[in-house]
This record gives structure tokens, sequence and C-alpha cells, in this order.
């Protein structure tokens, strides 16, 4: 099982959050892409979704159903 | 004996152990370090790339290597131990200048900013190093005491977290759908970034009536360490898997479940 997210259409993560808001078991993470600068406010625009902890997903669909980019799909192998 | 009560506290607890507390600990150069790399939004940064590196111990042979190599830089740097409520409390009497910060792993998996976690010591002060012109939440011994009560009774699980044991920084109360370091344990496979607590829940048989099969201990454990025994009319805990959070014991009526002190040395 994978879950795919499409950067180009997800582009205003820190503002939308959809997919972590509905997530009942965590398998988002949101976090700064590159960079390393502890100090400095990370820009909102430099943030990025991604499925950490696959581990627990439990197949509900929310976050595909809820995205409002259509940006996420799971593919089961 | 936990390896950090041996190594720090000769056999007490480290976090109860007044000499965890004192002012040389804080102006330590290696934890000054370690701990203006956590202030600010260093945080994020650090969750981020621990959270990363921890994606390759699934991997199976250079699994094995980064895990030995992992565990060779954190070492104790940032290391969480499950609490009970009780020496949760002790904890807040041992420290100074309690301050309230959003909680970096609800902020990181759930997306909003909440205010779950209370830091003493030296976290206000690198705080306001990092971002001078912060919001710092400050409150007392007693609110502090009644939030932890308020927590508990949700069914929030303790942790205290040190940077470089033994300096306690903070008291966490996690969930497990959100605590990084619960997934760092369960879900990927990384047994240093959480410790289990010193003691063991344990069910008197005799005092435990099964509730008319609507037990609400269970329900508490976030650790699925305890099951009904549906013959025998008792619950039952898996002295493996309980991390001695207590949160069993408080949901009891009849007061059947007690914590005891930890014999085997599986931390």
């Amino acid at each position: 099982m994978k879950i795919i997210i499409d950067n180009d259409k997800c582009n205003n993560a820190i503002e939308c959050k959809k997919c972590l808001d509905y997530c009942p078991v965590g398998v988002f993470m949101i976090y700064p892409k590159g960079g390393d600068k502890p100090f400095d406010s990370t820009p909102p625009n430099m943030y990025q979704v991604r499925p950490f902890f696959l581990r627990s997903c439990v197949l509900c669909m929310e976050c595909v159903n809820k995205c409002p980019k259509k940006a996420i799909s799971i593919t089961h192998v | 004996m936990c390896e950090f009560c041996a190594k720090h506290a000769e056999g007490r607890k480290w976090f109860l152990d007044p000499n965890s507390y004192i002012e040389e600990l804080m102006n330590d150069k290696k934890r000054r370090k370690i701990l203006e790399e956590y202030a600010g939004v260093g945080m994020e940064y650090l969750l981020r790339d621990s959270t990363k590196a921890l994606q390759h111990l699934d991997t199976p042979v250079l699994g094995k290597l980064m895990d030995f190599v992992i565990s060779r830089i954190h070492e104790g740097s940032h290391v969480g131990q499950i609490l009970s409520l009780k020496d949760a409390m002790k904890i807040v009497d041992l420290s100074e200048e309690h301050v309230l910060l959003p909680c970096y792993c609800r902020k990181m998996i759930k997306g909003s900013e909440e205010l779950y976690c209370i830091n003493f010591g030296p976290i206000k002060e690198f705080e306001l190093k990092a971002n001078p012109f912060k919001e710092i939440i400050e409150v007392d011994a007693y609110e502090i005491k009644e939030m932890l009560k308020d927590f508990h009774k949700k069914g929030f699980v303790h942790q205290v977290i040190a940077a470089k044991v033994p300096l306690p920084v903070s008291i966490c109360n996690c969930d497990r759908t959100y605590c990084l370091s619960m997934k760092s344990r369960f879900e990927q496979n990384f047994k240093g970034g959480l410790m289990k607590g010193h003691e063991i829940a344990v069910v008197n048989t005799k005092k435990c009536n099964g509730c008319d099969n609507d037990p609400k201990c269970i329900s508490r454990c976030q650790f699925g360490a305890m099951r009904m025994n549906r013959d025998m009319n008792y619950a039952v805990i898996d002295p493996n898997l309980c991390f001695g959070c207590g949160l069993c014991t408080s949901a009891c009526e009849k007061k059947a479940i007690k914590l005891v002190k930890r014999f085997n040395n599986k931390y």
C-alpha cells in the first residue's frame, strides 16, 4: 500500500492542513521542506506534507475524499 | 534498575533526585548547545530529520547499522520516559520557572498549536533568546498540578523529557496518535526515543469483578497491554507491554489495579 501526494497540486500545505485534520491515526507529518536554519521562522510556502507513518494507516480514505486539491491518491499493491 | 538511575542517581529515580536540577547541569556546554538547537522553531527541524532518518530502520541490513549509529548519536540527548501522575507531581515540586508551550508533535502531526507541553528550568531562557518577541505563558505550580490531573482524567500519558540525562526539562502529555516518540518506538522500531516507566500495573484478581463486561480500564491503555479474561471475569495486564503510566489504576472503581516497582530490566 502506498500513499502518493502530488506536490505540484499541494502547494499551500501550512494554510490548508485538511489531511492532517481528518486523519484519525496521524499518518501525515507537516514539516519545513529544505534548509537548516533553526532560528529563522520558516516562510509558509516552504512547508510540505508527507505520509511518514504508513504502518498505522487504516484505509478510511478520509484524506483522499477531503483534499480540496485532489492531490492525494492511495494505491493498493 | 533503569540505566539512568544507576548511572546518575545511585538507584533513586533520576528525575526525582534534587541533584538533577542544579545549575551546574544547566550551564554545561553540551547541554546548552542541545537546548539552543531545540529552542525557537529548531524542534521542527530536529523532528523532521530524526523521523526521516528512522524511516530507514526497516531496511534489512542497513537498518541494523542505522540503528546502531542513531543510538550512538542519540545517547540520551532527547529522551522520554513514561511517568505516573504521582511522580509528575513530584517533578513539579522540584522544578522552577514553569512555562507552557505548544506541543511540537501535535503541531506537526495534527497541524494545530495546543498548549500541552509543560516546560521548566532553562527552557524559558532559551526560548526568549531564540525569539525575544515571543509571548511565553508562565504558570505556577498549583495551576500545573490541576492541569496534570485534568490531562490524566482525559487519558493522556505523562512523559518526562530530558535534555541530555539527567536534566529534566519538560513534562509531555501524550496521545498515541500524535506523540512522535511513541510513534518512533511502535511504528519505526527505535527504542531510544521512549523508555518504559519505573513501575508496572498489576491487577488484584480478587478485587476485580470484570465490571459486567464493560471495563473502563482497558480502553484507557494506550499501549495495548490490557485484556479481559472472559472465562475468569477479570482483567489481565501483560507486564512486557505495560509502560507504567498508571492510567488504568485511576479508572478502576474497585481500586483493583496497583502500580508496583518494575523488577525486570527491560526498559
